[in-house]
C-alpha cells in the first residue's frame, strides 16, 4: 500500500528578474532553485520534520504541497493522485485533505473576524451544507481545550497559545487526513509550547492524523517526530529516524546544527 | 520530583483580554482635541438635521424693511440685502453643504474601495490599466476640472458632486490598493488560500474590513474639503442656485456689503470654520485611536 | 555605598498603566543590581513585564504610565527618575545602548552604514575621517571582514547575523557602561544565534561593559550570563548566580519554567510537561503570591498576602513563603 503522502524528485524554482528585465542584464537563468530535488513520504499516523534554518526552502517546500506555490518538476503524490500541475480550482478537494498551519498564530487568523467564523470559514468556502457550522465550531473548539466564551473572541484578545488552538481547530474543520504544521510553537513561551505539543500529539492519537512539522527548533522536533529530514539550500542533506540522526549525525551540516543549540546548563 | 504535569488544556480556560465595548470612544474623549472634534461635528450635524426646527424664520422669507440689519435678539446673526434671517440660512447652508460632502465623500469611499482592492488583489495588467487611469485623473487641479465640466453641464448641486466623486475616487483607491498589496502576502490572506477561499471571498470578507477603518478616518478629514469646495463654487455664482442657501453664496451676498455690515460674512464664515476644523481634529484623533503603532504601548 | 559596585540599581520599582478597564499593575516593587562587568540575564515569558522594565530604565514609557513615587533607579550614583531632559538624552544611546530583537528595523534601510555609525558620535569634536575609523575598528572588533571597505555599503547588503554584529558594534561606540540586549538572537537562526552569543563573550572581556540581556531562552541565558533575574507577572520571583539559579531554584515558577524546557528533556517524550493554568490578570490581581493559583506547592500563607523577598543564601533570594519556612 502506497504511503498517504508522496513527493519525489521536486523542483521548485521562483523567478528572480522579469523577462526583459533578464534580456537586458544578460541572464540566461533568472531562477533560483528554492527546493531542489527532493523526496520523501509520509504514512498515515506519522510525524515528519523538516529541520532547516531561514532561507533553506522548508517553508517553500510546505506550500507547495498544498498549491500555494508551483512546483515545476517532479511528483507529489496524495493517495496515489498526482497533485503537481492542477489547477487551482482542481487543488480544491486537495484542500480538504490536507490543511496548513501558519507561523504566526495571531498573524494567521483574519483580524476582523471573530472565532467563530474563524472555525467556520471553511465550512462557508467549500459550501458543506450537512453540517451546522455554528455546532461544528462549538464541537472543535471544545476538542482543542477551549471553552465556549472564546467564539465571541477576536484574534487581538487571544494569547499565543490561545491563537494557536484557534489555528488547529480550524485545521480539522475539514476532517484533514494530513497536516502541515510551520513552525507550531514559534513564538510562543517555553510552557505554553509543551501544551500545543501535547494537544497535537493528542489529535493524533484520537483521529489517525499525520503531521509534517516546519520547523529550525530540533529540541522540540526531537520529542515529536518519528522521523526528520533535514534541509540545507533547498535540499535534503540527511533523512533518518529521529534517533539516527540525533545520536549518529553523518552529514557536517546536521552536526554543526545540532552543536548550535545552546544547552541550559551552566555547568 | 515533578511539579509540571503532562496536559495539554493548561491555560486554554483562561479568561479572554477583551477590552471594554465603547474603549476607543473612551480613548477619543480623553484627548481634549478629539473631544472638541466630536462636539464641533455633532453641533454642525444636529443643527443642519433640526435646520427646520431651529430656525426663527422661513429661509427665503424677505422682510425689505429690515434689510441688513445687525444682530438682535429678533435675528440673531442679523439680515441680508433683501431681508433674510442669516442664522436660518446659515443652518440650511449647513444642510446643503453637508448633503453635497456626505453624498460624494460617501460613492468615492464605496468606489475607491472597488477599484482599489481590485488592482491591488487582480492580475498585474489591471493594477497597471487603474492605475494609469487614477493618476491621469488625478493630475488634473479640481478647480480648474469643475470650471470645465460646470461651463459645459452648468452649475446644478449634482454636477458638484459629480466633481467630486470623480477627483477624490482615485485618491482613496490608491490607498486601499496600496493597502492591499501590504496585506495579500500577510499570514492570514495564505491561510485563507490553504482552505481553499477564492479571491472573491478573501476581498469582502478579509480585505474589505481591514481597509474600511484607515480610509473611514480619511473620509472624515475629507469632508471639509468637500464643503469648501462647494462653499467656493457657490462663491463664484457656480454652485447652488439661489435661493437656495449656502456657506458660500451667503458670504458672496455678504461680500459687496462688508464696509458697513460684516455681520454676514462673519455669519457666514464661522459654521465653515467650525466644520474644518470639527472634522479635521476628529479625523486626527480617530487617527491616533486605531493606529496600530500607538495602540500597541497599551 | 553599593552604588559603586553596582551600575544599575533599581529599588522597589512599581509601574501601572491607566488603561480603559482600569488601573494596569505591569510592574511591582522590582529590586535589581547590574553589577560592574556582569552579564545579567533576565527570564520570563509573555507578559512578564520585561519590556516595561526596559523601557522605565530608559525613561520611554508610555504616556499612560504612571511610576510609584517609591521607586528608584540608580544608574552610576545618579537617579534616572530624577534626571532632567538634556541628561535623558545623555543617558540614552550614550551611557546606556540598546541591542534589538530586530536588526533590519534597528538600522535605516537609507543610510550607509558608516554614516550611521558616525552619527552616533555627533557629540563628540572627531574629524570626520577620525568618526570613520572607529566605526571601522568597531566593525572590526565585530567580527566584519573588510570592514573600512564595507563602512559604505546599506544594511540591505548585510546578512542578518551580520547586520546583528553591526548593531552591536553601533551600541558599543560610544561606549556605554550598561548595555541592554532585548532578545538580540530570536530573529537568528541557530547557528547565527550561537555566532552571536559567542561574539558577546569576546566582547565582554574587551570592553568593561555590564550588559543585561533579556531572553526566553534559558540555554542562552545558561550559557552567557552571571546572574539570573526570574520574573514573572510583573514581579521578580527569584534572583541569583546562573548555577544556583538552574542547579538550586526556589521558586516553584523557575523550578517548572525550567522542566518545561524541551532542551533540558533528555529522554525522547512525547507528553511534555507544562505549567498549568495562566497568568493572572494585572488589572484584578490576586490576593496572595501571584503565583499561587497555578502553583502546585501552594500552601495556607500563600492566599492570605503577598511574599516578601526572602534571601536563600549569599545573593540568591527568592519571593516564596516556602523559602522563609525551609
Amino acid at each position: 500500500m502506497p504511503d498517504l503522502l508522496e513527493v519525489e524528485h521536486l523542483r521548485v524554482r521562483f523567478r528572480t528578474a522579469g523577462l526583459v528585465q533578464a534580456l537586458l542584464k544578460g541572464l540566461d537563468d533568472p531562477f533560483i532553485d528554492a527546493v531542489m530535488d527532493v523526496s520523501f513520504s509520509l504514512a498515515k499516523g506519522e510525524t515528519f520534520g523538516l529541520v532547516g534554518e531561514s532561507g533553506s526552502g522548508k517553508t517553500t517546500l510546505g506550500r507547495a504541497i498544498i498549491g500555494l506555490v508551483q512546483a515545476q518538476e517532479g511528483s507529489i503524490k496524495f493517495e496515489g493522485k498526482e497533485l503537481v500541475g492542477l489547477k487551482d480550482s482542481q487543488y480544491q478537494e486537495v484542500r480538504r485533505n490536507i490543511a496548513m498551519m501558519f507561523q504566526d498564530p495571531i498573524a494567521s487568523l483574519s483580524p476582523r473576524k471573530k472565532v467563530r467564523s474563524q472555525i467556520a470559514e471553511p465550512f462557508k468556502i467549500h459550501n458543506i451544507k450537512d453540517k451546522d457550522p455554528d455546532q461544528e465550531a462549538r464541537r472543535l473548539l471544545k476538542l482543542v481545550g477551549l471553552h465556549e466564551g472564546f467564539l465571541e473572541a477576536y484574534p487581538h484578545q487571544l494569547s499565543g497559545g490561545q491563537a494557536r488552538r484557534v489555528g488547529v481547530a480550524r485545521a480539522l474543520s475539514l476532517d484533514p487526513k494530513v497536516i502541515i504544521a510551520d513552525e507550531p510553537t514559534a513564538g510562543l513561551d517555553v510552557s505554553v509550547q509543551g501544551e500545543i505539543l501535547n494537544l497535537m500529539n493528542r489529535l493524533q492519537r484520537e483521529l489517525g492524523l499525520s503531521y509534517l512539522i516546519i520547523t529550525h527548533n530540533l529540541p522540540v522536533v526531537r520529542h515529536v517526530s518519528d522521523r526528520l529530514a533535514i534541509m540545507y539550500l533547498g535540499r535534503f542533506v540527511e533523512t533518518g529516524t529521529t534517533t539516527e540522526i540525533f545520536e549518529k549525525p553523518a552529514h557536517p551540516y546536521t552536526l554543526g546544527l545540532l552543536a548550535a543549540v545552546p544547552e541550559p546548563d551552566p555547568g | 520530583m515533578t511539579t509540571t504535569t503532562p496536559e495539554d488544556t493548561a491555560g486554554a480556560d483562561a479568561p479572554i483580554k477583551r477590552e471594554p465595548r465603547l474603549a476607543w470612544l473612551w480613548q477619543l474623549l480623553r484627548n481634549p482635541l478629539g473631544a472638541l472634534g466630536l462636539f464641533l461635528v455633532l453641533l454642525i450635524v444636529i443643527s443642519a438635521l433640526g435646520a427646520d426646527v431651529f430656525s426663527p424664520y422661513d429661509y427665503k422669507a424677505l422682510d425689505v424693511k429690515n434689510r441688513l440689519a445687525g444682530p438682535s435678539w429678533a435675528h440673531l446673526l442679523g439680515t441680508d440685502n433683501l431681508g433674510r434671517d442669516t442664522f436660518s440660512r446659515i443652518l440650511h447652508g449647513g444642510q446643503v453643504a453637508l448633503y453635497v460632502a456626505l453624498v460624494s465623500i460617501g460613492v468615492s469611499l464605496v468606489l475607491g474601495l472597488a477599484l482599489g482592492m481590485l488592482a491591488g488583489y487582480g492580475p498585474r495588467w489591471l493594477d497597471n490599466i487603474l492605475l494609469l487611469c487614477f493618476d491621469s485623473v488625478r493630475a488634473f487641479p479640481v478647480i480648474m476640472f469643475a470650471l470645465a465640466v460646470i461651463t459645459v453641464v452648468g452649475p446644478s448641486l449634482e454636477t458638484i458632486i459629480g466633481v467630486v466623486i470623480m477627483t477624490t475616487t482615485p485618491g482613496y483607491a490608491r490607498i486601499a490598493r496600496n493597502a492591499t498589496l501590504s496585506l495579500k502576502n500577510n499570514e492570514f490572506i495564505l491561510a485563507e488560500r490553504s482552505l481553499g477561499a477564492r479571491g472573491k471571498r478573501i476581498m469582502i470578507s478579509h480585505l474589505l474590513p481591514n481597509l474600511i477603518a484607515p480610509l473611514l478616518i480619511l473620509c472624515s478629514m475629507d469632508i471639509p474639503v468637500v464643503i469648501t469646495i462647494e462653499a467656493g463654487l457657490s462663491f463664484l455664482g457656480l454652485g447652488v442656485k439661489p435661493p437656495t442657501p449656502s456657506w458660500g453664496s451667503i458670504l458672496y451676498d455678504g461680500y459687496s456689503f462688508i464696509r458697513n455690515t460684516p455681520w454676514i460674512v462673519i455669519a457666514g464664515g464661522i459654521p465653515l470654520i467650525i466644520t474644518t476644523l470639527g472634522f479635521t481634529f476628529l479625523g486626527e484623533s480617530l487617527r491616533d485611536v486605531f493606529d496600530p503603532k500607538m495602540k500597541k504601548d497599551r | 555605598m553599593s552604588t559603586s559596585e553596582n551600575v544599575l540599581d533599581v529599588r522597589d520599582l512599581s509601574v501601572s498603566f491607566n488603561t480603559a478597564r482600569g488601573s494596569l499593575r505591569a510592574l511591582r516593587h522590582i529590586d535589581l543590581k547590574v553589577p560592574q562587568n556582569k552579564i545579567v540575564g533576565i527570564v520570563g515569558e509573555s507578559g512578564c513585564g520585561k519590556s516595561t522594565l526596559i523601557n522605565s530604565l530608559l525613561r520611554l514609557l508610555a504616556p499612560n504610565a504612571v511610576v510609584d513615587d517609591n521607586s528608584e533607579i540608580i544608574f552610576e550614583g545618579e537617579d534616572v527618575m530624577e534626571m532632567g531632559k538634556s541628561d535623558l538624552q545623555g543617558l540614552r544611546g550614550q551611557r546606556i545602548s540598546m541591542i534589538f530583537q530586530d536588526p533590519m528595523t534597528a538600522l535605516n534601510p537609507v543610510i550607509s552604514i558608516g554614516a550611521q555609525m558616525s552619527d552616533i558620535l555627533y557629540r563628540q569634536k572627531l574629524t570626520k575621517a577620525q568618526k570613520r575609523e572607529r566605526a571601522a575598528a568597531m566593525l572590526a572588533q565585530v567580527g566584519i571582514p573588510d570592514s573600512v571597505r564595507r563602512l559604505d555599503d546599506y544594511p540591505h547588503q548585510f546578512s542578518g547575523g551580520m547586520r546583528q554584529r553591526i548593531c552591536i558594534a553601533m551600541a558599543l561606540m560610544m561606549n556605554p557602561s550598561l548595555l541592554i540586549a532585548d532578545e538580540p538572537t530570536t530573529a537568528l537562526d541557530v547557528t547565527l544565534e550561537a555566532q552571536i552569543i559567542h561574539l558577546m563573550k569576546e566582547l565582554r572581556e574587551d570592553f568593561e561593559c555590564s550588559m543585561l540581556f533579556v531572553s526566553h531562552n534559558l540555554g542562552l541565558i545558561a550559557e552567557l550570563c552571571d546572574e539570573v533575574i526570574v520574573m514573572y507577572a510583573g514581579e521578580v520571583v527569584e534572583q541569583g548566580n546562573v548555577h544556583d539559579l538552574f542547579h538550586r531554584a526556589q521558586h516553584p515558577y523557575t523550578q517548572m519554567l525550567l522542566e518545561c524546557d524541551p532542551a533540558r528533556i533528555s529522554e525522547t517524550r512525547k507528553d511534555l510537561p507544562t505549567i498549568s493554568g495562566s497568568v493572572p490578570d494585572l488589572v484584578d490581581l490576586p490576593q496572595g503570591c501571584i503565583f499561587s493559583p497555578r502553583c502546585p506547592k501552594r500552601y495556607e500563607p500563600c492566599n492570605e498576602s503577598p511574599p516578601g523577598t526572602f534571601e536563600v543564601g549569599g545573593q540568591h533570594s527568592a519571593r516564596c513563603f516556602k523559602v522563609r519556612d525551609a
